[in-house]
């Protein structure tokens, strides 16, 4: 129609043309593309947007098949959709809408938005096709899955369960870490309540839990940790560590929960806890100030405290003088200038146990720090066996010392004298002086001998330190007999009066052997240093009873011990009278440690015009 | 200066009768003292009229021994100045404990040896 054709007309085609164009100027503006076609697919109209989104101008569309537009699938199929709704009325698009994928002018396919409906015209019916360009609203929809995926890689694959319930305790999710750590897969308790995954107490009293906060805001276990108990499908109750959290998501409210399965930490912390209670030596652990914060087993044995009375105290209190007063001043000072002084280092001081006895300890410290605290610890041992071995060691050196110098002496002494005898032999013979010869190696014969009995004494000495015994029953008489039968031969014996009192009747079990040897150096020590000059020496050997003793005596009115030397008595080679003095010197220091052996005291009094030795049994070691 | 006397103090007959022995070879006219330990010489010396010139003097006696007899001797007036030690002692702390005594002029080693003798009583006359 031509402009002047439509001036033409009546008031009525004025306004289809106004109309017309509105509405051409309303299609050009919208956003969306707008094409219409034919039954056939031909292309009518193109609008403004339709340009854009596809890249083509009308001219290059209108009046072509509309699948022009279209990648394949369509692209083939399209001519088949229109006749198939042509001949069967089937709707298949119309009215609905649909993604579907659509072809630009430069090749490049494109996800689309399509919404058709039927239009009747004069002519045959149209079709309209609504058009929107998807592809940004695609790729943000992709992203927001791929961002989700991520989220729910990570939520399934942290080590801690992961749990979130509504304010009612329904479960929402249910991570893989929770299926592996209760045992349920998450369709199982997706929506049931989580107390289902508490055994009692919990179980009963969660519903309770929610709505106390829900009511009173009162955080409990929100945003602090605790170790609560769960219960695993199979019904077993392990222990766990939770963690709650409380999100608002679009004006709801959900907690969140990290739930981490602490059956194996509790046991390691259990394996230790036992280990160092059963350590052997003492583990205390202290705080800053001195307060004790650990106690083993072990301790208790040491100390003598249980730990009960020690926990919370100052540690001092396990401290005789001066520590006791000073320790307070030590942590200070090693809180304030950090000089160490004991920490690293070990060393001996003194410990006090519940019964106030002190005893010596071998201390060990190490500072530690523990979440921000400093905390000394501390290993204790209780010494006192080893002091005393260490004693018993050291005296059985200065034993062995002196008796290494003395027999040294007393070895070469004869030995020395009988060869310069010898050479006085040799000169006498030459000279031919037989007297002194004769008298000379007579002298070199007593050396000798003398020299014998001192290598057979310190042989017996020996195998007095080394031999044990077995215990038996003791009878003082048959042992007295038998050792005055051996020494009947000793110069002087006859002009002795023997005297026996054997009060003793019980039983007394000892080293047979050892009382055997007493009982010999005793006897012939009395025979030995009997005073000549008396007209009536005896010999006196009893055996009785007191209060705490079972007593063996020998007395005589022989030489007896000078006063000045009564303490020197039983040491090693002692020898008390002059000219008089035949014997090692060992003899009673051998009955010193035979008496040592039988647990027995051996000890000398003065009689005034005699000795008295007595050896006593304790009547309560038997 | 000769020496007419000499004291023998030691508590083996032995070593009693070898000193003497040696003495009476080197100069027959020597008076020799004999006493068996430090207490019995304490109370002869005290008894003397005249001091002996010389004294030989064990360590190891009974009773008193060489020690505890110079503890006693060193410090005494008119006491004979010269003390031999003669023992069968090579200890050191033994030689330095009696040659810390005033009177002790020598530290010998049993057995004496004439030639010995003879040089010590040489010395002790000059």
């Amino acid at each position: 129609m031509s402009s002047k054709e439509l001036k033409d007309t009546s008031p009525e085609n004025d306004n289809l043309k106004d109309y017309s164009s509105r509405l051409e100027a309303v299609l050009n503006t919208v956003i969306d593309g707008i094409i219409t076609i034919n039954h056939l697919g031909t292309i009518h109209s193109f609008n403004r947007s339709a340009e854009r989104i596809f890249g083509y101008a009308p001219d290059e569309v209108i009046g072509q098949n509309v699948k022009m537009l279209m990648p394949d699938p369509y692209h083939s199929g399209h001519d088949g959709y229109l006749k198939n709704y042509q001949n069967t009325g089937d709707k298949k698009i119309i009215g609905k809408g649909r993604e579907v994928e659509a072809q630009r002018k430069d090749g490049t396919i494109f996800p689309m938005e399509l919404g058709v409906n039927e239009m009747a015209v004069s002519d045959g019916k149209m079709f309209v096709g609504t058009i929107r360009d998807i592809s940004d609203r695609k790729q943000a929809e992709q992203a927001l899955k791929d961002s989700q995926a991520k989220l729910q890689a990570i939520v399934d694959n942290t080590v801690d369960g992961l749990i979130t319930i509504d304010e009612k305790g329904h479960i929402e999710t249910f991570n893989k870490a929770c299926e592996k750590i209760f045992g349920y897969h998450a369709d199982e308790v997706t929506g049931q309540n989580v107390k289902m995954l508490m055994p009692a107490p919990y179980h009963k009293e969660h519903d309770g839990y929610l709505k106390n906060y829900h009511d009173t805001g009162d955080k409990k276990i929100i945003g602090t940790g605790r170790q609560v108990e769960g219960k695993r499908k199979d019904g077993s109750i392990f222990p766990l560590d939770l963690s709650i959290s409380e999100v608002n998501i679009k004006g709801r409210k959900i907690y969140s929960g990290i739930v981490r399965d602490i059956t194996e930490v509790q046991e390691a912390q259990k394996r230790l806890a036992a280990v160092l209670d059963n350590t052997v030596d003492g583990l205390i652990t202290i705080d800053e100030l001195g307060k004790v914060e650990h106690y083993n087993k072990a301790c208790e044995a040491i100390f003598g405290y249980k730990p009960e009375e020690v926990i919370g105290q100052n540690v001092k209190m396990l401290m005789p003088e001066p520590y006791h007063g000073e320790h307070d001043g030590y942590l200070k000072n090693y809180h304030d200038t950090g000089v160490k002084k004991i920490i690293g280092t070990g060393r001996e001081v003194e410990g006090r146990r519940k019964d106030g006895s002190t005893f010596p300890l071998d201390l060990s410290v190490s500072g530690v720090n523990v979440q921000g605290r400093t905390l000394y610890s501390g290993i204790v041992r209780d010494i006192s066996t080893r002091k005393e071995a260490e004693e018993k060691i050291q005296q059985a050196n200065a034993e062995l010392e002196e008796f290494a110098y003395r027999t040294s002496h007393d070895l070469r002494s004869p030995l020395v004298s009988s060869i310069g005898l010898l050479t006085v032999v040799s000169e006498a013979i030459k000279d031919d002086k037989k007297d002194i010869a004769l008298e000379s190696a007579a002298f070199v014969q007593q050396s000798l001998r003398k020299l014998e009995e001192l290598v057979k004494d310190i042989l017996q000495l020996t195998k007095t330190k080394n031999i044990s015994e077995e215990k038996e029953p003791i009878d003082f008489a048959t042992i007295t007999s038998e050792s005055l039968d051996k020494f009947k031969n000793m110069d002087n014996f006859e002009r002795l009066d023997i005297q026996h009192d054997f009060r003793f009747t019980g039983c007394l079990k000892a080293q047979k052997s050892r009382v055997v040897l007493i009982v010999e150096n005793l006897i012939s020590n009395a025979v030995k240093y009997q005073d000549v000059n008396k007209n009536n020496s005896f010999i006196k050997i009893s055996s009785y009873k007191t209060k705490n003793y079972i007593v063996l005596e020998v007395r005589d009115n022989g030489l007896g011990v000078p006063e000045n030397q009564q303490d020197n008595l039983f040491k090693m080679f002692k020898r008390f009278h002059p000219k008089t003095s035949f014997g090692s010197g060992l003899g009673l220091y051998m009955m010193k440690k035979s008496a040592d052996i039988l647990n027995a005291n051996i000890g000398y009094e003065d009689g005034g015009d005699g000795s008295i030795f007595k050896l006593e049994f304790s009547l309560q070691e038997q | 200066m000769s020496i007419k006397s000499i004291m023998i103090i030691d508590d083996s007959e032995m070593d009693q009768y070898l000193a003497k022995y040696m003495i009476k070879k080197y100069d027959a006219s020597i008076e020799t003292l004999q006493t068996y330990d430090g207490q019995e010489a304490l109370e002869v010396l005290q008894s003397l009229e005249k001091q002996p010139d010389l004294i030989f003097l064990d360590i190891n006696m009974p009773r008193m021994n060489g020690h505890e007899f110079l503890e006693k001797y060193d410090n005494w007036e008119g006491r004979s100045e010269v003390v031999i030690m003669l023992t069968s002692s090579d200890q050191e702390q033994d030689k330095e404990k009696s040659m810390a005594f005033k009177c002790v002029k020598k530290y010998c080693i049993k057995p004496m040896e004439l030639p010995d003798l003879k040089s010590l009583i040489t010395d002790e006359c000059h």
